[in-house]
């Protein structure tokens, strides 16, 4: 079983890697698939916080921005390397995230998703403010706009991600940030640091949300920006989050696909549509169905296993 | 030997805890009883370093325990099962007694300790990748026994093992706590308000009344008390 599923990952992941080269590889798709890298690694890095420790951050967006403002300037405005720019932005996201966790940290349920809103409007406001105009790809650069890197630079981003999502599933600093969401007094009284484990999943979070914002970056050709510090960044990778399945490594990915087929299948036809249908799927799937989609097809693979098999290893 | 000495500690601007003393000898079983609100919990979770006094002193086997972070106390070989057992629902059996041995004192010999933990629960074993939260009252005592057994204790403190749970179950929680003591030394201070069944396996027990220290003595000397018999055993 285990086997058959690395079979089918290393497959998936061999035909996203060769997918530019082959003959539907076309622009369309491409860009398609950028945004849903972009989509999963945002959530994906939202879910670090959110899902394995169980800290609602609805200023997730701001960590976006900031990797999208520090790699885009350094790499348009200074001219350094993509890839050294990115880099950059990812760890001023985290540098940010480690300042403003001390205190934020502090704050508990409630409380903190709303100090994280406060301050993640209060960044887009202030950005907003201090560089008001479009930023736009200078003419040169945009002659030769090339999909290829940028579709491999997402999905670069995402497979980092989703490796650190991994390995904190099975590692003991994962399973200390999962005690610390499910009780934390006991998880306290076990010795896991509370503090520091919120700590250490905040500031990954806001780096791999930092790395995201660059990839939108290098990705997009012209924005204001403070659009990548808006709330919607945030309220989207929420959605997928919890619509794929909140605190696995999976949901965020499972909930990308489907967030960004729908939208794309319903944009065309109903304008914005997508987002009430979404908001009604958001309330329930949170209402019926607490673990999302990997909820159901565990449900459906538990009745596919004879009884007891799953007990065995 | 364990030791608190005139502990005072608030919430807030409310006093719980006035001067309480008490003392565990190295492999003996202690018992702290009394009522709901007496301040049992704060007691323990004080001793834990997840309550701060504002007065008094605890130390375990000569070492100052008094305003150590948690984690500290912890990998001093002090642990706690919690009020509920505090075991983690959507986890599975088998993180759970992982999470146990989460202190750096425990991890070299988690694999040891798990096959140890599995001999003592063999129903464990059969539920390990099941989710904690699906598990019976019982099953879950011995998660919660099971994981404290995971991080290595010195001495092992019950916040009310016998808290909703069967007559029976309740029977087995003791005897376990009694052999796990006896035969491996472990020092243990449980917390109970079922007086009997707590005494029933104490070498010493004090009663905690108002967030003092209102009486002790050893098993014997309370069992014959008048006062506790009246307040507390229902004779």
């Amino acid at each position: 079983m285990l086997n058959w599923r690395t079979g089918a990952i290393l497959l998936l992941v061999v035909a996203l890697i060769a997918l530019p080269q082959l003959p539907f590889g076309e622009k369309d798709l491409l860009t398609l698939l950028i945004s849903l890298f972009i989509l999963a690694a945002l959530s994906s890095s939202w879910n670090i916080l959110g899902g394995f420790v169980g800290h609602i951050n609805l200023g997730h967006g701001a960590f976006f921005g900031i990797g999208s403002l520090v790699t885009r300037s350094l790499w348009l405005d200074q001219g350094w390397h993509i890839l050294a720019a990115l880099a950059v932005g990812g760890v001023v996201a985290a540098i940010v995230a480690l300042i403003v966790g001390a205190p934020a940290l502090r704050l508990r349920g409630t409380y903190f998703a709303i100090g994280t809103l406060a301050l993640a409007e209060a960044m887009r406001l202030t950005v907003g403010n201090v560089l008001p105009r479009v930023s736009r790809l200078p003419g040169p650069e945009l002659r030769v706009y090339d999909i290829e890197p940028r579709y491999y630079l997402a999905l670069v981003v995402l497979a980092l991600i989703v490796g650190v999502s991994v390995w904190l599933s099975r590692s003991r600093i994962g399973l200390g940030m999962m005690a610390v969401r499910e009780d934390e007094e006991a998880a306290r009284s076990l010795g896991v640091n509370v503090f520091l484990h919120s700590m250490l999943a905040f500031v990954l979070s806001a780096f791999f949300a930092g790395l995201a914002g660059g990839a939108f970056a290098f990705f997009h050709v012209g924005y204001y920006p403070n659009y990548t510090f808006g709330p919607v960044w945030t309220f989207d990778a929420v959605i997928v989050t919890y619509v794929g399945g909140v605190g696995t490594v999976a949901g965020p990915l499972l909930g990308a696909i489907f967030f960004v087929l729908i939208r794309d299948v319903l944009a065309a036809n109903l304008v914005n549509i997508h987002l009430i249908i979404f908001g009604i799927l958001f309330i329930a799937i949170v209402l019926l169905l607490p673990g999302g989609f990997v909820e159901l097809l565990k449900r459906r693979g538990q009745r596919l296993i004879p009884a007891g098999a799953s007990t065995e290893h | 030997m364990f030791i608190i000495e005139n502990l005072h500690v608030s919430y807030g601007e409310l006093q719980v805890l006035w001067g309480v003393s008490l003392k565990v000898p190295q492999g003996s079983i202690v018992a702290l009883l009394g009522s709901n609100g007496a301040g049992k919990t704060t007691t323990l979770k004080t001793a834990m370093g997840m309550m701060k006094p504002t007065q008094g002193r605890i130390s375990f086997r000569d070492q100052d325990l008094t305003l150590i972070p948690t984690h500290k106390i912890v990998n001093s070989g002090l642990f706690l099962v919690p009020e509920w057992r505090g075991t983690f629902a959507t986890l599975s059996v088998l993180e759970n007694l992982e999470l146990g041995a989460f202190p750096l004192r425990a991890r070299p010999f988690k694999d040891k300790t798990l096959e140890h933990v599995f001999e003592l629960f063999p129903r464990l074993h059969e539920r390990q990748s099941q989710r904690a939260g699906t598990l019976s009252g019982g099953e879950r005592q011995m998660v919660a026994i099971g994981r404290a057994l995971m991080a290595k204790p010195d001495m092992l403190m019950l916040d009310e093992p016998s808290l909703g749970l069967a007559p029976l179950i309740v029977q087995n929680t003791f005897k376990l706590i009694e052999r796990l003591c006896r035969e491996e030394g472990l020092t243990v201070l449980v917390v109970e308000q079922n007086v009997n069944i707590a005494l029933g396996i104490a070498d010493y027990g004090y009663i905690l009344e108002n967030g003092a220290i209102v009486g002790e003595g050893t098993t014997d000397n309370l069992l014959a008390d008048q006062r506790i018999q009246e307040a507390y055993l229902g004779i």
